[in-house]
């Protein structure tokens, strides 16, 4: 693919490169992130962050020229705290995504993420599935139904590890024992509800849990930076 | 191509924005051949600045002093405090001939991905001004991208917690402007920032 012509994306990242020129990085739902410069003008109108825009592009390489982009809408408002849950999506994706990988579940969950958090809704769950959806995305699904690689069933009684590359794992003595432990535990109640559809505080805060696990398995030695704006101090 | 002192010269003034190699040329032969004694001016006012500029105490914007003569001056308002991002949109708010308080430069703003947090921004030297002065108003002038947004809505959370009143610059159409050349988000601003007239 040489040429593309208008496809919807997003600006999750811009930084200049020269007095002229700028370092996109957008995601789309044909073609994942893409990153490539952009020639900007000062009558060039401004990219901004949660505004959908139509791009073009050329290049045969992961890095590509902007040969031009419209807004097709206005930004989604965010306003506040939904500013740094935006901020925080922005940095998954451009941490986690490989570039030019078809993403068009994962497109679809980023913007129902950001109409909710324009509408001022919880943005909780709404976060939670995207970070599912983006696990999913990388080859990641976990079971809340079943135990991590075999198809024992969940119990409610039971109590649970959460291990980033098979799922859930019983606790048993030896595990519990083990160096490698988490030092979290998981009931199986709270897990099954989840299955069934449930949105407790009990049931999001366990989602909160196991998909901050997942993350930082993926992310490597390097923190998210975003996560910084939600600390009260 | 000329001499070496002079391609030393052209290359030196490339790092100036918008200055390319036939710009840079042209400003070195201009210097060397029409005012040499301007060119002289230039270099000795380029080392004193480079080596005497430093940052404000208080505000963190330029200046050879301890504290730049916005901070020194007894005749601006200390009630009042306007933060915006670099000490460029200090020299626009002093244009506008309108401000008379004080200023407090934050050297950038959020923005995680570019590693800039709230450590990076000096907040702390912020509230400790809020703290230790006694201002009234702080007039949050950052500019209107989402990162500026979200670092205006920081600064007010945590300034209101000391019971300052916090303010935004107004957003909106342009003086002179025309509504059907004006972007749908910024028109969509004004509308939701109406007043009554």
């Amino acid at each position: 693919m040489s040429r593309t012509d208008l496809l919807k994306g997003y600006v999750i990242h811009q930084r200049p490169m020269s007095d002229s020129r700028k370092i996109l990085d957008i995601f789309t739902a044909q073609a994942g992130r893409v990153t490539g410069v952009v020639r900007i003008s000062k009558k060039s109108p401004a990219l901004i962050l949660f505004q959908p825009y139509l791009f073009s592009w050329l290049g045969k390489q992961e890095f590509k020229t902007f040969t031009g982009y419209e807004s097709e809408a206005i930004p989604f408002a965010l306003k506040a705290e939904q500013l740094y849950c935006g901020f925080y999506l922005n940095e998954l994706l451009q941490r986690l995504l490989p570039a030019l990988d078809e993403s068009t579940e994962l497109f679809a969950a980023y913007e129902m993420a950001l109409a909710i958090l324009a509408n001022q809704q919880p943005p909780e769950p709404h976060l939670r599935r995207f970070e599912l959806v983006l696990l999913r995305h990388l080859g990641y699904e976990y079971s809340f139904i079943h135990e991590g690689f075999n198809p024992t069933p969940l119990q409610a009684n039971g109590l649970y590890h959460f291990n980033p590359q098979q799922g859930f794992v019983p606790i048993t003595t030896q595990s519990f024992d083990s160096p490698n432990k988490s030092g979290l535990e998981y009931s199986g109640a709270d897990i099954l509800a989840y299955h069934r559809g449930e949105s407790s505080p009990a049931v999001l805060h366990l989602l909160k849990r196991v998909c901050r696990h997942a993350i930082a398995a993926r992310l490597g030695r390097e923190p998210l930076r975003s996560r910084e704006l939600f600390r009260r101090d | 191509m000329l001499s070496p002192l002079i391609d030393q010269l052209i290359a030196a003034l490339r790092v100036l924005p918008g200055v390319g190699p036939k710009s840079a040329q042209r400003m070195a032969l201009h210097l060397l051949e029409r005012n040499r004694a301007g060119g002289e001016h230039l270099a000795k006012s380029l080392l004193s600045a480079c080596a005497q500029v430093k940052r404000c105490d208080l505000c963190r914007t330029l200046t050879e002093q301890p504290r730049c003569y916005i901070c020194a001056s007894e005749k601006r308002d200390g009630t009042l405090l306007c933060v915006v991002e670099n000490p460029m949109d200090v020299v626009a708010v002093e244009q506008s001939g309108t401000f008379r308080g004080k200023y407090f430069v934050l050297l950038g703003r959020l923005s995680p991905m570019d590693g800039i947090g709230p450590g990076e921004l000096g907040l702390d030297l912020l509230m400790e001004r809020l703290r230790a002065e006694p201002i009234g108003e702080l007039i949050v002038a950052t500019n209107p991208t989402m990162e500026g947004e979200a670092t205006a809505f920081y600064i007010a959370e945590r300034a209101k917690q000391l019971n300052v009143t916090v303010s935004r610059i107004a957003h909106g159409v342009p003086i002179g402007g025309e509504l059907e050349f004006i972007d749908g988000g910024t028109l969509a601003h004004a509308l939701a920032c109406r007043r009554e007239i």
